[in-house]
């Protein structure tokens, strides 16, 4: 399944420009504590998270993460995104908990797993 | 002729809801005249409102007190703000308090909040929730305190839970610090083993982290000064004029 796939399935808003939402995402994963995400996210994931400091997109190049989603409707800081699109990370914002986005998640990419 | 000043520059009141009630200024002034601390930082989580009453209580000790706050941001990183003046500390609080959030704090799970005075008796308990994050980015604090002319220093940056590399990974390159600070659950040499990067490129500190008088035995950071002021702590972090902080491993 595809970013841009993702992108309409859960009608996120992606916020960074020139991103390129071709790239295949191979699973997901949720956490906010970035060391976290250090030691435990793998290649090609997207990210579901609530922080928005850039680090956040240091994190995402340093594991070649697909992409990020912000997810509770958190303000994305401009610094952040300026990062973001430097680093060719897409990153996505909603309105959604991260809970409801993670259930959303896992049934789409267990279908689409399922369907291959 | 430069001299050594041993320094706790972490020690909570009983405004913290977390410290025990016995953190009143005669006891923490007692204690810190016990251990020989000459720079004394008093920081409470997001409130400056018992740093008067330690100022005043402090008038016969003999050395420095550094007026501070502990700020939780928003990406629940503890920060240490310090600033050379209980005036300037009061007009950063009052900055804090307006991105705090506006809950109460609950006594009975979370513990009291005490503002005493000089002598330790209470007159009043801050009914703001203190312990909860500023609407402020780590980014954003920073600079505050920078424009206040105060000392940014990222707090126990070795605990995974509210220090600044367990939330964000690592400090970012463009954040400027004054210093970095390990807390008393980790030595002198394991922390230099652990985190090279860290003793290569920012001044360090070890401090209590005091919540009680007990965690005030504890001394492992010095400063090379002429004289304990603020200006001179700040030439320290700075490298200036042979002004810098000492570690010892002893405690």
């Amino acid at each position: 399944m595809t970013l841009e796939e993702i992108r309409r399935e859960l009608s996120l808003n992606l916020v960074t420009k020139g991103t390129n939402l071709d790239r295949v995402v191979a699973g997901a994963y949720a956490s906010d504590l970035l060391s976290w995400v250090m030691g435990h996210a793998a290649e090609n994931q997207i990210w579901i998270t609530v922080q928005s400091h850039p680090n956040i997109v240091a994190v995402a190049a340093l594991l070649g993460l697909a992409g990020i989603i912000v997810a509770e409707g958190v303000e994305i800081e401009e610094n952040t995104i300026k990062k973001a699109d430097e680093e060719n990370i897409p990153i996505f914002s909603t309105e959604r908990s991260v809970f409801e986005i993670c259930g959303i998640l896992y049934n789409v990419l267990s279908g689409s797993r399922e369907k291959c | 002729m430069l001299k050594e000043f041993p320094a706790d520059l972490h020690v909570h009141t009983c405004l913290s809801p977390c410290a025990e009630d016995e953190m009143v200024p005669p006891n923490i002034l007692n204690m810190a005249r016990l251990m020989g601390i000459e720079i004394l930082g008093i920081a409470d989580h997001n409130s400056a409102k018992n740093l008067s009453a330690m100022v005043e209580a402090s008038c016969g000790f003999d050395g420095l007190i550094l007026p501070g706050i502990e700020v939780q941001t928003r990406e629940e990183v503890h920060v240490l703000c310090y600033f050379e003046s209980l005036k300037v500390a009061m007009e950063f609080q009052d900055f804090i308090y307006e991105h705090l959030p506006p809950k109460k704090n609950d006594p009975r799970r979370l513990g009291r909040q005490y503002v005493v005075d000089k002598m330790g008796n209470v007159t009043g308990e801050e009914e703001r929730l203190l312990i909860a994050s500023v609407d402020l980015s780590v980014d954003e604090v920073a600079e505050k305190v920078f424009d206040f002319g105060g000392i940014f220093i990222p707090a126990h940056v070795d605990r995974m839970s509210f220090g600044i590399i367990g939330q964000l990974g690592f400090i970012p390159a463009d954040m400027k610090v004054h210093a970095v600070e390990f807390s008393k659950n980790v030595s002198v040499d394991e922390a230099r083993c652990r985190f090279p990067d860290i003793f290569a490129k920012y001044p360090v500190v070890f401090s209590s982290d005091a919540h009680c008088l007990q965690d005030m035995v504890f001394k492992k950071t010095y400063f090379l000064l002429k004289e304990p002021t603020f200006e001179e702590v700040k030439k320290a972090f700075n490298g200036l004029d042979g002004r810098r902080v000492v570690l010892k491993g002893k405690f």
